[in-house]
């Protein structure tokens, strides 16, 4: 019969004792540590892997980050402009297949080209508008070479006339 | 089905029971309340990462093995590591070890978190669970301002670490230390020494330490059952050697050794360890070079390695076969929670129900590892 109340007695202590440690954080509003989200925004801190940016002006088109990326999310393809440079025409990253593993951002020769933004909320509505475009776009070096001896011509014959 | 059959009846848990940890399928027979069998059914994560590894380099494949326990993904990425250097022979240096060794205990730290919260909320007690999250949210802050990342890390490389750390990080993860031994007693006042919760797991699901050698179990399970094996003293790697810790070992307090009771404390015991190692390394970090010089292109020569490593899990092992080229021939990935998988059959034999979600939870099984 003792034993029955001594088993009693410690439940209902260590209960107890349980109670004592929710008790203190309930009415103690100092020890809150949830941040109310989309009202109040977390900063995230230097080097944080949010969001990749490409300075396409910067972009050697070497092609590097395109090699590294273990999931293939960067499409890369680059002409030879009329200086013989190396144009990334087309820099698609596809936000919904990269990992954000930062290979490709160790990988880029060129300081500040590629980077993480601390941008962290890019939800889309559907996975093209994930992907982000970057390239130079499409310019065909025949018709600008074209357009220039046009100019030229143009000139040539202008002082011709004169 | 004869008539001896039909008075068993055949239900699932999970795939989406909560309490499995993941995707756990098990087939369940049962005869009222008490279980006659239990047949676990994985393959719901498969992702085929063994594959992946021999389509990837070497680098590249190391932002897959943060997806094998993603709960530790520094001790995943720290082992992956350890092999391609073992193969490639690269001396790292002192900082990057004990770099690597700050983030490995620290994440062990995180993954127990998870452990001692999520095995809570399975056996009906749902604050530590919260409790556990608030502390493992201080480990990730960290981690966050040491490599960008709060859950797939990808910090530990080939070579060393990825970057080096950040000022003001020593200073917090101090404040953490200081802060962390308060919060285990207030841990073990809420639950750990609770009546109910110890009437619930002593003595259920003993394992003995020959069942524990036949099936393979490691880790924090294996100390449970009284035997004292811990990789980083048996066959210590990075500078585990010159750290002052213990192992902490199950010797039945509150029942048999190796009941369910024992492997839950075997974690709280393992976190105040992983805390004394950090401020171990904390004193010894002196300035140096992150990483080692490794070239971009790695080619280790032809032959084959097998590492393992301490996991909060158990030991991981990475066995890789090189064949000369830039990448893996094969990499076999040895999961410590797929050999502590295997014992439930056996555990959950003519017990209760609800005592199984108690059998699962102290097994700690996490299943990304186990699918891979």
């Amino acid at each position: 019969m003792a034993g029955y109340f001594k088993k009693m007695y410690h439940s209902i202590s260590t209960v107890l004792t349980g109670l004592g440690v929710t008790i203190k954080y309930g009415i103690n509003p100092k020890t809150e540590v949830t941040q109310q989200y989309p009202e109040v925004k977390r900063e995230p801190p230097d080097g944080f892997r949010g969001k990749l940016f490409v300075d396409i002006n910067i972009c050697t088109g070497c092609t590097a980050c395109a090699r590294i990326c273990p999931v293939d999310a960067i499409t890369l393809k680059t002409v030879r402009d009329e200086n013989k440079k190396l144009r990334p025409v087309l820099f698609d990253i596809d936000n919904a297949r990269c990992i954000y593993c930062g290979l490709c951002v160790e990988a880029c020769p060129v300081d500040n080209c590629l980077y993480f933004e601390k941008k962290y909320e890019f939800s889309a509505y559907s996975k093209q508008d994930l992907i982000s475009h970057f390239g130079l776009g499409e310019v065909k070096p025949a018709e600008s070479k074209t357009e220039d001896k046009k100019t030229e011509a143009e000139k040539e014959g202008k002082e011709a006339a004169q | 089905m004869t008539k001896a059959d039909e008075k068993f009846m055949q239900v699932n848990m999970g795939p989406q029971h909560p309490s499995t940890h993941g995707v756990l399928r098990l087939l369940v027979t049962t005869d009222g309340e008490v279980l006659s069998g239990v047949k676990p059914y994985i393959g719901y994560l498969h992702r085929a990462l063994e594959k992946i590894a021999e389509r990837v380099t070497y680098p590249q494949f190391t932002p897959f093995t943060d997806r094998l326990d993603y709960l530790a993904s520094m001790n995943c990425n720290l082992a992956y590591a350890m092999t391609v250097e073992k193969l490639l022979n690269i001396e790292v240096p002192r900082r990057a070890q004990i770099l690597r060794v700050i983030m490995a205990e620290l994440n062990r730290i995180s993954s127990h978190l998870i452990a001692f919260g999520s095995f809570s909320s399975d056996m009906g007690a749902f604050t530590p669970f919260l409790f556990g999250i608030r502390e493992r949210e201080f480990i990730n802050d960290l981690f966050e301002i040491a490599c960008g990342a709060r859950l797939t890390y990808n910090y530990i490389r080939i070579g060393g670490v990825s970057k080096d750390i950040p000022g003001g990080f020593i200073e917090k993860t101090r404040e953490f230390l200081d802060y962390f031994p308060a919060k285990i007693k207030e841990y073990n006042e809420l639950l750990s020494y609770n009546a109910i919760f110890i009437k619930r797991l002593a003595n259920i699901a003993v394992i003995s330490p020959d069942d524990a050698f036949d099936y393979g179990i490691t880790g924090p399970n294996l100390r449970a059952s009284g035997i004292k094996w811990d990789l980083r003293r048996e066959e210590p790697y990075l500078i585990y050697n010159e750290l002052d810790f213990d192992v902490p070992v199950g010797k039945g307090e509150m029942g048999k050794t190796g009941d369910a009771w024992d492997r839950y404390m075997m974690r709280i015991y393992e976190m105040e360890q992983s805390a004394k190692i950090v401020r171990q390394c904390l004193d010894l970090l002196a300035p140096g070079d992150y990483t080692a010089k490794v070239s971009k292109v790695l080619k280790p020569p032809a032959g084959e390695v097998y590492v393992r490593a301490e996991n909060p899990r158990g030991e991981l092992g990475f066995y890789l076969i090189s064949d000369g080229s830039t990448k893996p021939y094969r990499l076999k990935i040895r999961a410590p929670s797929f050999a502590n998988l295997s014992i439930i059959p056996k555990l959950a034999r003519g017990v209760m129900i609800a005592d199984l979600i108690a059998i699962i939870g102290s097994m700690d099984i996490i299943l990304p590892e186990i699918d891979r």
